[in-house]
């Protein structure tokens, strides 16, 4: 009995193998055909146009928007595309760091690690389908509200459109295997059948993302057709447009941040919810850990969107002015705001979970000088360029210029200040870290002082770097110099690790971690991440998709819907917000859903015995 | 203050790093084509 | 004698608010404006209350006062004071807020809105996404003809722009003090150093009548100069902004 069995597991084992390549394969070779027959077409773009296989983009007027039921097209399609991209961008990111974590897992054999990523994949599989079901909502209603938009960019990407369709069948036998699999491919061999499906999965997730990122760049910064807007047949021209990989990298990056926060508050939930010890401390790991994704993710988020803003910007002034200078600079003064907020309670649940150590007095007052510098950093981070002025102020100033205030307006300050606060809380972290240990290495001061000049140093450049390009240079270099304090504060951050690394060689441990020992309030704080992380990311969706204002695709289709208005901001913050309470309300009842599978009821005489 | 066992191990980092940094803002602004010291 | 924590925290959160006064309004003669005061304060406030909340012994000790006051008996007399001046104090603000004022309302105004991709300009459309400063390019091949343009651009700047906009390009000129929205303030890092060449050519030539839509209220004086100025006056006049004031135009270029 005991031969065959292993025999046919891995028989098993090797078809699921198998069935995972095979889909690496059709996705490649699907690639492959792709772009082969992408370049053909582009050879045959001249011919293709001249037979007239493409028309140009249809102008419209009103008359073209069905309206149905009296219901406003506009604000369906918003919400529900809004909606579908939160879930999206968590459904995306939780399989990364689940592999992550899986691979952990494997290195460390800490079974911890392997539930821990199981459990997370498990809030996302009802949530993979609630992404799904919205998918299929927001088509229909882009057809519906939508039909000429629809149909022009489906001629342009109907290739894509159709792998995407195929890539999705993929992405959902990944996934399912991967989740069902879970506890049945555990222990040599298996585990890397498993991984390597996670793997899969994640390939197949995020080349879906790059496939709808195309579609949506497209109509900011349309490529491949002419100035009417016919399509000059090469499908890669259309899809590798201007702002195409700046998205990409900002929306991968920020998926991660935003899958994390998810998962914390998930943790934080079931944290608060959680009647044993036990369970409390299982919870409390869980939601670290989720944090620590989270702010991972989110130290290179604001590179990554500077890195957007100046590529809309070199793209086009009149998109760049609108969207920093113009009416939607006001929502970006809520966007540093949220994000301060971001980072403020990032902070506060590591400060609060330094309680779980014995040893963390040591650094805790310290606490007090990292707030100061964390607030201080956020002020200057938020400084809008123009003032909010009442009559007698501006008499007061005698115009609008605000000589200290003005110049902490603009983008300089806004990168010094943003880097100053990434390298604070990395400093946080290092309390965190050093707080159960006890250093034994004979140097611990030298390495210590080399430790605060490696900070010092840093922040000085950082703050060189900001002043003097920033503000006696001309905009070239302003941008430029953007980019050695990024790497500044990336060198410190490692640096620094490096350095802690060795100093904490053979340390020993003040005692072993509470887990669980921490305040509810910083449960609280992982929500406040969550619910932060939402609005901003519906905030900043909306600002990407309105700064193309009274277009459908850029100078060349032109929106004539009657709901063709740039919204005043009040009334775009407010679908924003009813977006998010729905999107919150699905969350609640997904977390609910993970709990109910694992409820069980006993009906005492129900079923005849 | 204890000079031999901290100030001394922080100035001579300091000194490092700060030189670091400043060769890292040459070479990166060098890349870009730029000089650290702006020129008109 | 140990200041207990709920006053170290209102005593902190006083310090930085009077501190904003009196290094903005007092020491700087800059005020700082009350909307962004508000916001400056809410967040200090939130860092306050991180600091003073992420231990259990800290917040026990922060709220003990509180808790006190509303469950100790002896504290009677301190209660209703209390109960009864916290409504009071709700009401009397709100009163305040609301009282009508003569101050006329705020307004958001648009400084550099976003420039239209086209426009009508000497009677020819222009391109602002394309269009350069002609005389720019003299700047490395031709210094010496650059610098009299510069010349030529300060005299078309001095009769025609320093009434409003001063003589050292500050926005304080003689008439400055009349208009409201004022002239823009040259020096200031945050306009002209911002833009590129096109977009003054844009605001020069076509003045206040000019603005796009979401610039709205379309408050500005600045006359349409193109009405007034031969074109490459206006462009002269560019090289002469960004030569007195040490500002660079906004570029991509990498030279």
């Amino acid at each position: 009995m005991n031969g065959p069995r292993p025999i046919l597991k891995t028989g098993l084992a090797l078809t699921i193998l198998g069935l995972g390549l095979a889909v690496v394969a059709l996705v490649l070779t699907g690639f492959g055909q792709f772009s082969a027959f992408a370049a053909e077409h582009a050879g045959a773009a001249g011919e293709a146009a001249a037979a007239g296989l493409y028309g140009p983009a249809p102008k419209l007027t009103a008359a073209d928007y069905p309206a149905i039921a009296g219901v406003n097209g506009r604000i369906v399609v918003w919400i529900v595309a809004q909606l579908h991209l939160w879930f999206a961008a968590f459904v995306l990111a939780v399989p990364i760091f689940v592999f992550i974590i899986e691979v952990i897992g494997m290195r460390t054999r800490d079974k911890r690690y392997d539930d821990m990523a199981y459990e997370f994949i498990k809030v996302s599989i009802t949530a993979y389908s609630l992404t799904a079901v919205l998918g299929g909502f927001l088509v229909f209603a882009l057809i519906l509200f939508y039909p000429h938009l629809f149909t022009y960019l489906s001629t342009i990407f109907s290739e894509s459109m159709f792998y995407y369709a195929l890539l999705f069948f993929a992405e959902s036998a990944a996934l399912y295997i991967y989740y069902y699999g879970w506890h049945w491919l555990q222990g040599g061999f298996k585990k890397w059948v498993h991984l390597t499906l996670g793997l899969v999965l994640n390939a197949v997730g995020t080349t879906l993302m790059l496939l709808a990122n195309a579609w949506l760049t497209f109509m900011m910064s349309p490529a491949g057709v002419d100035a009417a807007g016919v399509f000059g047949g090469d499908a890669w021209a259309a899809i590798h447009n201007f702002l195409w990989n700046p998205i990409n990298i900002h929306r991968f990056v920020a998926n991660i941040a935003y899958g994390g926060s998810i998962v914390g508050a998930y943790a934080a939930f079931k944290f608060l919810t959680a009647t044993g010890r036990q369970e409390r401390a299982h919870y409390d790991w869980m939601g670290y850990n989720a944090n620590f994704i989270a702010i991972c993710a989110l130290l290179p988020l604001p590179f990554a969107g500077y890195y957007l803003a100046a590529e809309i910007y070199a793209y086009s002034q009149q998109m760049g002015i609108t969207l920093m200078g113009g009416i939607f600079a006001w929502l970006f003064i809520i966007q540093a705001v949220l994000i301060g907020t971001l980072f403020l309670s990032a902070n506060y649940y590591l400060w609060c979970g330094m309680g779980r150590s014995d040893g963390a007095k040591r650094y805790t007052k310290y606490i007090k000088y990292i707030a100061i510098v964390l607030v201080g950093a956020f002020l200057v981070w938020f400084t809008p360029h123009t003032l909010v002025l009442t009559n007698e102020e501006l008499k007061a100033l005698g115009g609008p210029h605000h000589k200290i205030l003005g110049p902490l307006g603009i983008m300089p300050a806004k990168n010094t200040a943003v880097n100053v606060m990434i390298i604070f809380t990395a400093i946080s972290f290092m309390f965190y870290r050093r707080a159960n240990k006890i250093a034994t290495v004979p140097w611990v001061k030298a390495g210590n002082a080399i430790q605060v000049a490696l900070y010092t140093a840093g922040i000085a450049n950082i703050v060189f770097l900001g002043i003097y390009h920033g503000y006696f240079t001309n905009t070239v270099y302003k941008v430029a110099a953007s980019i050695p304090q990024v790497l500044t504060t990336l060198v410190v951050i490692a640096g620094s690790i490096t350095l802690d690394s060795f100093i904490y060689r053979g340390s020993k441990e003040v005692g072993s971690l509470q887990w669980g020992r921490i305040p509810e309030r910083a449960q609280y704080a992982l929500f406040l991440l969550a619910v932060a992380f939402t609005w901003l990311m519906g905030l900043m969706g909306y600002i990407r998709s309105g700064i193309r204002q009274h277009w459908h695709v850029v100078d060349i289709m032109r929106d004539a819907s009657p709901d063709a208005f740039t919204p005043t901001l009040g009334y775009a913050a407010n679908v924003v917000s009813v977006a998010a309470i729905i999107f919150m309300a699905m969350v609640i009842f997904v977390f609910w859903i993970a709990q109910v599978s694992s409820n069980k009821t006993l009906p005492a005489g129900y079923w005849k015995e | 203050m204890d000079t031999k066992g901290y100030v001394r191990p922080f100035a001579a980092a300091l000194v490092v790093f700060v030189a670091a940094f400043l060769l890292l803002d040459t070479l990166i602004m060098n890349m870009q084509g730029l000089s650290l010291i702006f020129d008109k | 004698m140990r200041i207990p924590k709920l006053l170290q925290a209102v005593l902190v959160l006083a310090g930085v608010y009077f501190g904003f006064i009196v290094v903005f309004d007092v020491i700087l003669d800059a005020v700082i404006p009350s909307s962004l005061l508000v916001m400056y304060m809410f967040f200090v406030t939130a860092g306050v209350f991180m600091v003073f909340t992420y231990d259990e012994e800290g917040t026990r000790e922060l709220v003990a006062p509180i808790k006190a006051l509303v469950e100790d008996p002896s504290k009677r007399v301190w209660r209703n004071i209390v109960f009864v001046i916290v409504p009071l104090a709700a009401g009397a603000g709100t009163y305040v807020q609301m009282q009508p004022s003569f101050e006329a309302p705020l307004e958001l105004r648009t400084i550099h809105p976003a420039p239209p991709s086209t426009a009508k300009i000497y009677g020819k459309r222009v391109n602002l996404l394309k269009l350069e400063n002609p005389f720019r390019k003299l700047e490395k091949e031709d210094p010496e003809q650059f610098r009299e343009l510069v010349e030529e651009g300060a005299a078309v700047y001095i009769e025609n722009c320093q009434y409003c906009h001063g003589d050292k390009l500050d926005g304080n000129g003689p008439y400055a003090a009349g208009l409201n929205p004022t002239p823009l303030n040259f020096q200031d890092v945050g306009t002209i150093a911002q833009l590129q060449e096109s977009y003054l050519f844009w605001r020069i030539a076509t003045g206040g009548p000019g603005l796009p839509k979401e610039a709205a209220p379309w408050i500005s004086s600045m006359p349409v100069w193109q009405n007034f100025l031969k074109e490459d006056e206006i462009w002269k006049t560019i090289l002469f902004l960004y030569d007195y004031t040490g500002h660079s135009p906004r570029s991509w270029g990498h030279e």
